[in-house]
């Protein structure tokens, strides 16, 4: 930009800023309910709620496009600085885990559809996996809380959980394979079910990331990979 | 420079003054200049006209040493200078010079006031006279018989002087009249500034919202008007104001007293407005106004509407929301408000109707299937009678068995339609009154007795004789008949039923065990809606009419008390009902006191018993 380039006036930077934080808190929305959805459809083995989570995810590969584009802009129009360009770089950095979380979730629809289409009778999926769904689901939303209220707080209980999401998920890995070996599970049905655990677990690693973010956000201090206290 | 109406109305005074005093001077000054001049060249005439008088009648010889005492002697009389001169132009007397000076002055013929001058007008210059070093006025007139001139002069000086003077007092008299505009400007506007600022006083309380402050109109000048109109305005404010505020607290009150919830957002997409049942709905907490609705609720949907409405489009959507309470069904309709200034979400939940659809579709679905399976055994086996099957026993036999047995089954589901009916519809007259669950169960314990041995099947009952509980004699025989009959028809053959009651809290609780295959979590919630099976072929080859639970349901509500299922270890399911307990005070107080307004509704009562009995 020529320094002759018009001068926009700090409402339309306001409101540009503005714009931002809201499709970002909107995509955040989306993928939460994207959770709710593929999990609800694998617990009722419910196809056409599968696929439904796919459909949903186009909305939210549409958002990190244009919020890519959005900070781009913003980036090159307006050089911020401080907390501004911090909120910028951030923004672009939690897209993608948000983007990330997303797909995971249109891979849960789809293991949905996949145990739709089996006929094992009287299969109940491991219970572990509601909850881990649950627990993954709130560490979401209590992470765009944070980031609404700059409540690190909130933000480090986040990161706290993700240890509770990864001994569920071993939970739920080694009963169901001792399950598979037990025979009282069919190895279909039971892989599956450990795909789901895997998917959720790593739906908490990107929730947690998004939780670093606001911190960082907030304090302008970096706590991904802490030293390890041997 | 910020001027206050004093200081403005203040400086203006004093300019004009001092402009009208300027202006006062100079013409004065031109003026009284211009008739001096003329009474001085007046005086100059008239003394140049005498002089040639006096000198007309002179008959000495022309000559300057005659001539100049002549000069002396007049100019001392006319205390002007008077000069004579000769037709030539040559000097002959001079009342400032003496006579040996005369020779060595100048011809002046050619001088301005000479060359004009006539016998009876005088010849006028104004010019500095090198002679006398001054400015000097000139006037002169021919001699008779053009003998030569005479001429006066008088030096201009004097009149400068004159004016200078003249100034002085101008000057004097305007910083005087200066002085006085000042005084009496600052009187006046002192006065008038004082009325000023008590209506500016009384205008800024007013805008500061102070109604009760009253404003004087103390004249009946301008002012008094300015007074008058902004007492009015004032009245007229506060009218309005108390009329918005009304308004607002009308609006506030129906907002909040709205069954739906409502959200109001401004073009900035900033909350500005949520009732109560928008912050139950959407689990909202805490302050709202002016933060961004997806910051309040992170629902895209929402906002996506609220975009709409915003480009001037009303707009209804579905959504679908995961609230701690469950998966709620949200109408959305997002309406603007006004030229781009908003929008207004008005939020359903639609929840309970759509799910009351559901069941009633599903009812009469479930209705005609029921009903239909029955129906067609016995048309098919009454045709295959009458086909010929009739003649031989052996077969007919069976074919009319089928028919009895569908024709049980059909009358079975009638009636308990038309009790479950009864008991939605509040025409179950019931009484309420204490009751012994031990003598209830032996009434169970003697309808069950049949199904028992039938399944050899062992009931075992275990409650202690004195606990009591508030119900309906009947309508809790049928229950505990319907949960029995259950555990006996799906649990093994030759198993065990277990029927037992316990203190719990306020409380009885009566648990009915079997050692069925046990319910699956998914199932255990809707075990209890009309028609639900966990197994349909099974049991409808039980002979159940996938009502039994729901009547247990309906009647255990209408009782007010509690009923749910729990799985069994290692297998099997518990039944548990739990229904206000009597103690031995409310024994002696509520001794038979009445049922709990249903049995108002004055309908007609129904043997259950009986007919479970029968069944």
């Amino acid at each position: 930009m020529s320094e002759s380039a018009p001068r926009q006036t700090p409402r339309d930077y306001e409101s540009e800023l503005r714009g931002l934080k809201t499709s970002l808190l909107a995509m955040g929305g989306r993928v939460e309910q994207m959770i709710g959805q593929g999990t609800r459809a694998l617990l009722h083995r419910d196809a056409v709620g599968g696929a439904e989570v796919r459909k949903a995810d186009k909305a939210v590969n549409d958002a990190e496009k244009d919020i890519d584009g959005m900070v781009l802009r913003i980036l090159a129009q307006r050089q911020p600085m401080g907390s501004d360009l911090r909120l910028l770089t951030r923004a672009l950095k939690m897209v993608t885990d948000i983007e990330r979380i997303g797909d995971l979730a249109v891979n849960l629809g789809k293991l949905a559809i996949d145990l739709s289409e089996l006929t094992t009778p009287e299969m109940t999926v491991h219970p572990a996996i509601e909850r881990m769904a649950e627990t993954v689901r709130s560490m979401i939303a209590d992470a765009l809380d944070a980031f609404v209220e700059g409540d690190t707080e909130l933000a480090r209980k986040v990161i706290a959980r993700d240890d509770e999401v990864d001994e569920l998920h071993d939970q739920v890995f080694e009963e169901v394979l001792l399950g598979m070996m037990g025979k009282s599970m069919g190895v279909a049905v039971g892989i599956r079910v450990q795909e789901a655990g895997r998917l959720l677990e790593r739906m908490g690693d990107h929730a947690t990331n998004l939780a670093e973010q606001v911190v960082f956000l907030v304090h302008a201090e970096d706590i991904r990979h802490p030293p390890r206290e041997d | 420079m910020q001027l206050g109406v004093r200081a403005k109305f203040f400086i203006v005074t004093v300019l004009i003054v001092v402009a009208v005093d300027f202006a006062a001077g100079v013409y004065l000054q031109v003026k009284l200049k211009a008739d001096h001049e003329a009474r001085i060249e007046d005086e100059l005439s008239r003394h140049a006209r005498a002089s040639r008088e006096f000198l007309g009648p002179l008959d000495a010889p022309w000559a300057p040493e005659l001539i100049d005492p002549w000069a002396d002697r007049l100019g001392a009389a006319m205390d002007t200078r008077v000069t004579i001169i000769d037709a030539e132009g040559l000097v002959l007397g001079d009342s400032n010079l003496e006579v040996r000076e005369l020779a060595s002055l100048e011809n002046h013929a050619d001088r301005p006031e000479v060359r004009s001058a006539q016998p009876d007008r005088c010849g006028l210059s104004t010019r500095y006279s090198e002679t006398l070093n001054t400015e000097m006025l000139y006037c002169a007139v021919v001699l008779e018989g053009e003998r030569g001139y005479v001429r006066v002069a008088t030096p201009l000086r004097d009149l400068d002087e004159t004016f200078e003077r003249l100034r002085l007092v101008l000057v004097f008299a305007g910083l005087l009249a200066v002085a006085l505009a000042i005084g009496a400007g600052s009187v006046a506007s002192r006065l008038m500034y004082g009325r000023l600022r008590a209506l500016m006083e009384a205008a800024q309380a007013v805008a500061e919202g102070d109604q009760s402050r009253e404003i004087p109109v103390t004249s009946s000048d301008e002012f008094g008007g300015l007074a008058g109109s902004l007492s009015r305005v004032s009245k007229e404010l506060e009218r309005t104001v108390k009329e918005l505020t009304s308004e607002r607290d009308l609006f506030e009150a129906v907002l909040q007293s709205m069954e739906e919830a409502v959200l109001a957002v401004d073009a900035d997409r900033r909350v500005v407005a949520v009732n109560r049942s928008a912050r139950d709905l959407l689990s909202i907490t805490g302050k709202v106004q002016g933060r961004l609705l997806l910051e309040v609720v992170r629902i895209p949907q929402l906002s996506d509407a609220v975009d709409t409405a915003l480009r001037g489009e009303s707009r209804s959507i579905d959504v679908n929301l995961e609230t701690r309470s469950g998966l709620h069904h949200l109408l959305v309709r997002a309406t603007p408000r006004g030229e781009g200034s908003g929008a207004v979400l008005v939020i359903h939940d639609v929840t309970e109707v759509r799910r009351l659809e559901t069941v009633r579709r599903d009812f009469v679905a479930n209705v005609s299937h029921e009903l239909r399976t029955p129906v067609s055994i016995i048309q098919a086996n009454t045709e295959t009678l009458l086909a010929g099957a009739l003649d031989e026993p052996a077969q007919a036999r069976r074919f009319l068995d089928a028919v009895r047995r569908n024709a049980e089954r059909l009358g079975q589901l009638i009636s308990d339609l038309l009790d479950i009916s009864r008991i939605e519809a509040g025409k179950y007259a019931i009484e309420m009154r204490p009751l012994s669950v031990a003598s209830v169960a032996r009434s169970v314990n003697k309808a069950v007795a049949e199904a028992c041995r039938r399944r050899g099947v062992v009931l075992e009952v275990d409650i202690e004789p004195e606990l009591q509980v508030r119900a309906d004699a009947g309508a809790l025989e049928q229950v505990l008949i319907n949960l029995v009959e259950n555990a006996v028809k799906y649990g093994p053959e030759g198993g065990l039923v277990e029927l037992a009651a316990r203190e719990d809290g306020a409380a009885v609780r009566i648990e009915v065990r079997d050692e069925g295959p046990g319910i699956a979590p998914d199932h255990r919630k809707r075990v209890f809606e009309r028609f639900y099976r966990v197994d349909p072929g099974r049991s409808r080859h039980m002979g159940g009419t996938g009502l039994g639970l729901a009547i247990v349901k309906n009647l255990t509500d209408v009782m007010g008390g509690d009923v749910g299922v729990t799985p069994r270890e290692p297998t099997g399911s518990i039944f548990w009902l739990s229904l206000g307990r009597v103690t031995e005070d409310d024994n002696s107080t509520h001794q038979a006191s009445g049922g709990n307004g249903q049995s108002s509704g004055g309908g007609e009562e129904i043997n259950i018993v009986q007919k479970a009995a029968q069944g």
